[in-house]
């Protein structure tokens, strides 16, 4: 650089009004490229941005597109899996209605569990029933229930008889309702054989409420 | 000498409105707001998307998402939902099967007349009960007076239990008849009376049973 240019830049020779004018130029240069350089910014981010937004949305849209089949699909089984619970549940109730062999059952254990000595006058059994009142409390007509009226040897032991029936699954707290068993309530002749006279009360086991 | 004084006047007019200050304010203020409006929109457009409105149906995004994921989940349970639901078709049948919609009293005699000369017993008396309303099933019930033997009477509850339309006993009271000696020989007297209660389940329509069948029925149809 010679002697003379760095005169030139370390005198300004210049007016005020000039020099202040080159400096105003300069400035608004300098900001002028700062605003443009940030407008342009923007422009390419919304121009970005936008396209962005348009992949992200087609990509939203081919989701929606493959997921709304499976929503119906899923709406569908959960409905039907409501569905099968209740029905599941209704059937349930209603074969719990169907008729059974608990009677049978129970006549014939109390056969199977009574020698030919003892003879059986009388059965009552009842089985339990449906009511539509307090489950704790039903009415007696829907209790379940075993009433046996029998001739049993005086020789022998009622006792034995109703260890024997109190073995059977079917036959629940069987009791004699005479006194301790032994008291002779009716002592009766019967072809030669004096017997007397028992009651026995018992709760017959059940698979199932009646309908 | 007279471009220079428009310049100058030029570069006056300029100077005037425009002093270095004033130009860094506005261009601080421009530059700002431009840079406030980049930062808006990249923040701003790039939200999540929640949802997507498509053919009038609002979609949850994150929920789609997961849903695609677990598509195949949903498809095996739909399968097993589906057959359980034919499962439960085919019990309902069975029910179906014994459980009848209606009673007619005169085929409830007549089959029990039926059940009991093949048990070989003697039906003395028939009676129709009342007609009641349970939690399952509709009941009709019914009084049955017979005579015969032990073996007889086990027979036909063994036939009431197990008829295509089962009838329940509720109640026996079976009574031994006491042999006289002198008519030991008389084959004609009965070995046994018996009375059962009979209980005869059927449909309708405020109990489980009807809204299982009748409800399927319509269903069905």
């Amino acid at each position: 650089m010679s002697s003379a240019q760095i005169l030139y830049k370390q005198v300004n020779l210049l007016p005020p009004a000039i020099a202040k004018t080159v400096r105003l130029r300069r400035v608004f240069f300098a900001w002028f490229v700062i605003v443009s350089s940030a407008f342009a910014v923007l422009v390419s981010t919304v121009i970005v941005v936008g396209l962005n937004c348009q992949k992200l949305r087609q990509r939203n849209e081919q989701l929606a597109a493959a997921a709304m089949p499976l929503m119906d699909l899923r709406r569908d089984v959960i409905q039907l899996r409501v569905e099968n619970e209740r029905r599941n549940q209704w059937c349930d109730y209603v074969e719990t209605a169907k008729p059974n062999d608990d009677m049978l059952q129970s006549l014939t254990a109390i056969a199977a569990r009574t020698d030919d000595a003892v003879l059986i006058d009388t059965v009552f059994l009842r089985l339990p029933v449906e009511h539509g009142g307090d489950m704790d409390s039903p009415p007696e007509w829907a209790m379940p229930k075993l009433e046996l009226t029998a001739r049993v040897p005086l020789a022998s032991s009622a006792s034995g008889w109703v260890e024997r029936l109190s073995q059977s699954d079917r036959i629940q707290s069987p009791v004699l309702t005479d006194d301790n068993d032994l008291v002779q309530l009716n002592a009766l002749r019967n072809q030669g054989n004096a017997t007397r006279r028992v009651e026995l009360l018992a709760v017959p086991a059940f698979t199932g409420v009646l309908p | 000498m007279s471009i220079q004084n428009s310049t100058l006047l030029s570069n006056k007019a300029v100077v005037s409105w425009a002093t270095v200050g004033r130009c860094h304010l506005v261009g601080s203020v421009i530059s700002l707001c431009l840079i406030a409006m980049i930062v808006w929109v990249s923040r701003t457009t790039w939200q999540d998307i929640d949802h997507l409105e498509m053919n009038g149906v609002v979609v949850d995004l994150k929920d789609a998402a997961l849903l695609v994921d677990s598509a195949d989940q949903w498809r095996s349970d739909y399968t097993i939902a589906y057959r359980q639901s034919m499962e439960i078709d085919q019990r309902v049948q069975r029910v179906r099967e014994w459980l009848p919609a209606e009673v007619d009293w005169q085929a409830v005699e007549d089959d029990l007349r039926a059940a009991a000369a093949d048990s070989n017993l003697k039906v003395t008396s028939v009676f129709k009960g009342d007609e009641s309303l349970g939690e399952r099933t509709g009941v009709l019930s019914a009084t049955c007076e017979l005579e015969g033997d032990y073996l007889g009477l086990c027979d036909l509850l063994h036939r009431l239990a197990t008829q295509p339309k089962p009838f329940a006993c509720s109640e026996i009271r079976l009574q031994r008849s006491l042999r006289n000696p002198e008519f030991e020989a008389n084959s004609e007297q009965p070995e046994s009376r018996a009375t059962l209660t009979l209980r005869i389940p059927h449909v309708v329509a405020d109990s489980y049973s009807g809204r299982l069948l009748i409800s399927e029925g319509s269903h069905d149809g």
